[in-house]
């Protein structure tokens, strides 16, 4: 039986065993999740280390008001929002350069042919439409999506992950739905 | 909407962990792996507008300031020239 509190007290005091044992317990979980935000295995794979630093790092203070479980979940999806804005900025600033730059390397467009390599033979031209369409979701709403719907979490779960309650998870989801209904709508009524 | 369903679990690259490993080896030497990797010169082009701006500053100023000091002098050789040509004084 793995005791994640006992695994976290001995990474607070710096054991690397430990954090073997939380890594192999979470990584898939925390993989899955980064992959979805990123869209990009390398990006994904940069930030599962970041995670697993983060949390060697700051495991210490961690006060277990939440679960170990929900922890590690909101320490991955604060690095993937942040990765997000980012490479946002980036592109922004990539365009702006590009104006006075010829030989500008800085922008780099988004993969659009991103298919998660999880999704069934038979979807993977649906699903590459539905990640695509999640990327215009705000980010409340993407992180809901996601770890509702992609990741498979239950809203109890997630509330506690994103700091809300149950109910406006619930209508995250919804309005998530709604919205990725409409931009779907876009490639299916051409 | 209904692609993901089924969705499979994808395993997390075999050698993570021993980068994680690097990583933390890293961060006790002192150096943070993101400069490591790519140094950072984003801020040179900050620099280099600021320079910009303060420079071109310093030169409307300069400029200004040896206009005005011009007119001052040329306002003084002017009033001797007119007194000098004054015919009613000279009377």
């Amino acid at each position: 039986m793995f005791d994640e509190k006992q695994c976290l007290q001995d990474i607070a005091r710096g054991s690397e065993a430990a954090l073997e044992r939380l890594y192999n317990h979470y990584s898939d979980r925390v993989f899955n999740t980064l992959i979805s935000y990123t869209k990009s295995y390398e990006d994904a794979e940069e930030l599962l280390q970041d995670v697993f630093v983060t949390i060697y790092n700051t495991a210490s203070g961690f006060q277990f008001n939440s679960s170990v479980s929900t922890w590690v979940y909101r320490i991955a999806v604060n690095k993937s929002l942040d990765f997000l804005r980012k490479k946002k900025s980036k592109k922004r600033f990539g365009i702006f350069t590009s104006l006075y730059m010829k030989d500008s390397a800085e922008i780099k467009y988004e993969p659009s042919d991103f298919v998660h390599p999880g999704v069934e033979l038979e979807n993977k031209e649906n699903a590459k439409l539905l990640f695509q369409a999640i990327d215009t979701l705000v980010e409340s709403q993407k992180t809901a999506y996601i770890l509702t719907q992609v990741e498979g979490l239950a809203q109890k779960e997630v509330a506690e992950i994103m700091d809300k309650s149950q109910k406006s998870v619930e209508s995250l989801v919804k309005r998530a739905k709604v919205n990725l209904k409409q931009e779907l709508e876009k490639y299916f009524s051409e | 909407m209904g692609s993901i369903e089924g969705l499979e679990r994808v395993k997390a690259p075999q050698d993570g962990f021993q980068k994680v490993q690097q990583k933390l080896t890293k961060q006790r030497q002192g150096l943070r792996p993101s400069e490591l990797q790519q140094p950072n010169h984003s801020w040179m082009k900050v620099a280099a507008v600021i320079a910009l701006v303060v420079c071109s500053n310093i030169w409307v100023v300069t400029n200004y300031l040896k206009s005005d000091s011009q007119t001052l002098a040329e306002s003084g050789v002017y009033s001797q020239v007119t007194t000098d040509f004054n015919l009613y004084e000279n009377d």
